[in-house]
């Protein structure tokens, strides 16, 4: 297992390096830079034009495409990943810590929600086939897939938040965050979290609840289950024991799928909420072609992404007994 | 808009504003129904009610002095440093901050600042000035403001090693400036130009806190200590900073010890939300007091009673204007460097349409490149109006013949037989753009043009414009403080390097231009303007659109708003001078 889990991160070095080449010259390739976006603001262009070649010179980017490509290389694997290349000018590092935390922690807040909802309305609907509780809970369920969370959020935060006042939509936090107590503290947070977490939830959960009831109709038509059955096991047990432990497998790999689209879908509704996540600063460093977040962000979302294939590698060996990493 | 909101020092040049900022609309009506009768704003009760323009009485026991302010920001500010600020919003906050010697008020003229200004004078000959500061101002942290922040802040700003290229442009036409005691600075000036005063409105910095690390980090903009300090900087402003919430909020907090005039909320809440629909929504909610609606939100979901109970509307013209620019070197399309083929673009522009059913009678037409409340406006100016009949009498007189079996025009241009095909480019983001183009379109389709429209992201936008690769575009140009900022607009040699996009070319222009920007006497400069308004009209380098009026929602509760051609923000005293009446008679903060 352990040789295994090496093996894997370092075969995950030459996808790293793909990543970070092709996303380095496709920014360098869009046109304008961090310069031209900044000179451009000079209205006079005169001055203009002498600002973007000292901004040009003092970013280095009047140098060949490959030695800043290389640059880049030597010094990321310090974790060094420079300086943004905006008037901010702070480590790019910093700004990223600031922000990775909030959607990291929606992610795998709504990653873990959505499964523990997904498991059990799965389970019912695919044990009680054609049943009401399967027939109310696909309808409903692909009612909500079929609104896009952003086309949702705007009805919902007007009901809940505007109409009704009882939860906040702005933010990760409230005004008076820092005047409160431990657990005002954590109440305020959740209250916050809530309607976001709720937008990033639903769209998914029909399609894993659909996941869970299909995989389990597939595993109920193996002779294993008549075999179960037929010998007078009784039906939870048939259901949960036979059949539900064999539907994992697919889910993990379910799992690492839908983890990247998570962290990568998030800029439309960070900017609806207001939520200080890595999306919008993804976003905003696109439009200002700082290329230091760029390649920072794009580094550190394919790195996410490769742990949570590896994650979901590994997790076959805990639910399937067959399969072993040597 | 954000970020991508355009960025320019706010005093002395054109803005070059997108025709909203980045933000992602979704649905905009939340369920509200359409009237059917067409949104006039004479109508709207709530527009422009008289307390909102209340000036704050002496008396500052009828004012609420304790309150709280909340803001929105388009974009996230990433340095409050006023020498690196390049978006509006990043003044917004870093004026409240920073005081100056000299600034402009609400109708961009130019002023001192009292609690400062002890006396300034210009010399005769126009190269030089000596300001005397007034003794015993200091910096937010105690230490005394001299002559010599001033020079330092000179320095630092013409410095090659300092990236401020915002507040680099008309600076460094002072080529000295020079501490002639604590108190005394004298400028000097590169040419003798009655707007050379604009050039030392440049924001001041303190040097005793930026010169300590300056042998490490050069450009006072990269290492741990100038990060912290442009983020947290020490003014001379009425606020100071007490709170930044990365990407969530940006607090500011009255500093008691200010010498000036006091300003009357207690706290300033920046809040950063970017999206509109979510923006009103924290409006009604009553989290922010003060957000800029698009036109239709002002017509069309601020009419009922939720919206009413916190808030009014306020319409105030502005200087700006948005304008369809044509390409006329030659080298990108054959069409528009006849100027007959221009003003049948105009004709064919359904003004009265684009009036009602996109700018919902908020906005006028724009007569050109002058507001009508503009000193420089030219009343003798007549607007093409929308004439279809009159358009296609102008293409047929410039050789666009309309083939009978396709119904598109055609000429023959050495020797091979062209359509009248082109491209309008709209910047992604663009509000009224794209349904401007889409009137556009069909009208001109009736006439046998065929125009296609392509949307193309900010800065991409902005390089191809500056390379003249386009044929057709639609933007907007906000106002400079004095008409020569229009220099680099439309003299012939600004095609390269300026920003004369379309090539435009009129010797007469030019030597306007040049005759103003050396005229001192303010009825001839009058003139000079007048006519160049006037001969720019008429030759309709750019149909001209609308002029864009300021729109916004504002809390019920405040009052002494004042507007002006740049709007209600970025001028002395804007936001320092809106207050709320103390209780009973105000709404209670949210």
């Amino acid at each position: 297992m352990l040789a295994y889990t090496l093996r894997r991160l370092l075969l995950a070095i030459p996808t790293l390096f793909g990543i970070s080449l092709v996303t380095f010259v496709v920014i360098n390739l869009a046109p304008g830079d961090p310069a031209s976006v900044r000179a451009d603001s000079v209205m006079d262009p005169r001055v203009s034009a002498r600002v973007y070649d000292q901004l040009r010179e003092y970013y280095g980017l009047d140098r060949p495409l490959h030695v800043r490509y290389l640059d880049w290389l030597r010094r990321i694997v310090t974790f060094d990943f420079g300086n943004s290349m905006t008037p901010d000018a702070r480590k790019v590092s910093t700004k990223i810590m600031e922000r990775l935390p909030a959607t990291l922690s929606l992610a795998l807040l709504s990653l873990a929600l959505g499964f523990a909802l997904a498991i059990p309305i799965g389970i019912l609907s695919g044990a009680y086939r054609n049943g009401w509780f399967d027939t109310i809970s696909s309808t409903i369920l692909y009612a909500l897939y079929a609104v896009p969370s952003y086309v949702m959020a705007i009805p919902l935060i007007l009901w809940v938040s505007i109409e009704l006042d009882l939860l906040p939509f702005q933010g990760m936090v409230s005004d008076n965050y820092a005047t409160l107590s431990t657990s005002g503290k954590i109440l305020d947070l959740a209250q916050h979290y809530i309607l976001i977490t709720f937008c990033f939830t639903y769209g998914a959960l029909a399609y894993q609840t659909r996941f869970v009831r299909q995989n389990l109709l597939e595993v109920f038509k193996q002779d294993y289950i008549l075999t179960a059955r037929a010998k007078g096991v009784d039906e939870a047990t048939v259901i949960i024991k036979h059949g539900f432990r064999n539907t994992l497998i697919p889910l993990v790999t379910l799992f690492g799928l839908t983890f990247p689209q998570i962290l990568g879908g998030s800029v439309i509704l960070e900017v609806m909420f207001n939520w200080p996540g890595i999306g919008r600063l993804f976003f905003e460093s696109i439009l200002q072609r700082d290329y230091p977040t760029i390649m920072a962000l794009s580094f550190i979302t394919a790195m996410l992404v490769l742990l949570g294939t590896l994650i979901a590698d590994l997790l076959y060996a805990v639910v399937d007994p067959r399969v072993r990493y040597e | 808009m954000n970020t991508l909101t355009p960025s320019a020092n706010p005093r002395n040049y054109f803005v070059f504003v997108p025709i909203c900022c980045f933000i992602i609309s979704m649905i905009a009506g939340c369920g509200k129904n359409q009237p059917t009768v067409a949104y006039n704003p004479d109508n709207d009760p709530l527009v422009n009610p008289a307390s909102l323009f209340e000036p704050a009485p002496e008396d500052r026991t009828l004012i609420a002095t304790e309150e709280t302010l909340f803001l929105n920001l388009d974009g996230a500010p990433q340095n409050l440093n006023p020498i690196f600020g390049s978006s509006q919003y990043e003044f917004m906050v870093s004026e409240l901050m920073f005081d100056q010697p000299f600034n402009f008020d609400r109708s961009m003229e130019w002023i001192t600042t009292p609690h400062w200004v002890e006396s300034f004078e210009e010399a005769q000959d126009h190269l030089s000035a000596i300001v005397k500061l007034k003794p015993g101002l200091s910096w937010q942290d105690g230490v005394p403001i001299t002559a010599h922040d001033i020079v330092y802040s000179w320095q630092s700003i013409v410095d090659d090693k300092v990236p401020c290229p915002a507040v680099k442009t008309g600076t460094s036409d002072v080529i000295d400036c020079i501490a002639l005691d604590d108190l005394t600075v004298k400028y000097i000036h590169k040419e003798a130009v009655p707007t050379a005063k604009w050039n030392v409105l440049f924001p001041i910095i303190p040097k005793h806190l930026y010169e300590k690390q300056q042998d490490k980090n050069p450009d006072l903009m990269t290492g741990d200590y100038y990060s912290q300090l442009n983020r947290n900087p020490i003014g001379s402003g009425p606020y100071k900073l007490v709170e930044w919430a990365a990407n969530e909020r940006i607090v500011l907090e009255r500093w008691e010890d200010y010498p000036g005039p006091k300003p009357y909320f207690k706290r300033i809440v920046f809040r950063l939300i970017q999206d509109r629909n979510a923006q009103l929504l924290a409006f009604e909610k009553g989290e922010l007091d003060c957000i800029l609606l698009s036109q239709d939100q002002f017509a069309n979901q601020t009419n009922d009673d939720r919206f009413a109970k916190v808030g009014v509307k306020l319409l105030k013209p502005e200087w700006s204007y948005y304008y369809i620019g044509w390409n006329m070197d030659g080298k990108t399309n054959q069409f528009f460097n006849d100027k007959r083929v221009r003003l049948a673009m105009t004709h064919a522009l359904n003004m009265p349409l684009i009036l009602e059913k996109i700018l919902y009678n908020l906005s006028d037409q724009a007569p050109g490149i002058y507001h009508p409340d503009a000193w420089m406006y030219n009343p003798e100016v007549q607007l093409f109006p929308f004439d279809l009949a009159k358009a296609e009498q102008l293409l047929e007189e410039a050789g666009w013949i309309k083939d009978e079996q396709d119904g598109w025009r055609y000429k023959t241009i050495d020797g091979k037989r062209s359509k009248f095909e082109f491209t309008l480019s709209i910047p992604q983001g663009s509000a009224i753009g794209p349904q401007v183009a889409n009137y556009y379109q069909q009208d001109l389709r009736s006439i046998g043009v065929d125009m296609n429209t392509r949307t193309i992201e900010w800065a991409t936008f902005q390089q191809m414009t500056r390379k003249h690769e386009f044929q057709s575009h639609i933007a907007g140009w906000g106002t400079g403080t004095d008409p020569d900022t229009g220099w680099n607009l439309w003299r012939t040699e600004e095609y390269d390097g300026g920003r004369n996009y379309g090539g435009y070319s009129n010797p007469r222009v030019d030597e306007l231009f040049a005759q103003g920007r050396k005229e001192f006497d303010a009825e001839k400069r009058k003139a000079i303007y007048q006519e160049i308004h006037k001969l720019i009209y008429d030759d309709q380098p750019y149909t001209f659109i609308f002029n864009r009026a300021s729109t916004y929602a504002i809390n019920k509760r405040i009052r002494g708003v004042q507007s002006g051609p740049r709007g209600i923000f970025n001028f002395d005293p804007s936001i320092r001078g809106w207050w709320t009446p103390a209780a009973p008679d105000s709404e209670s903060a949210p």
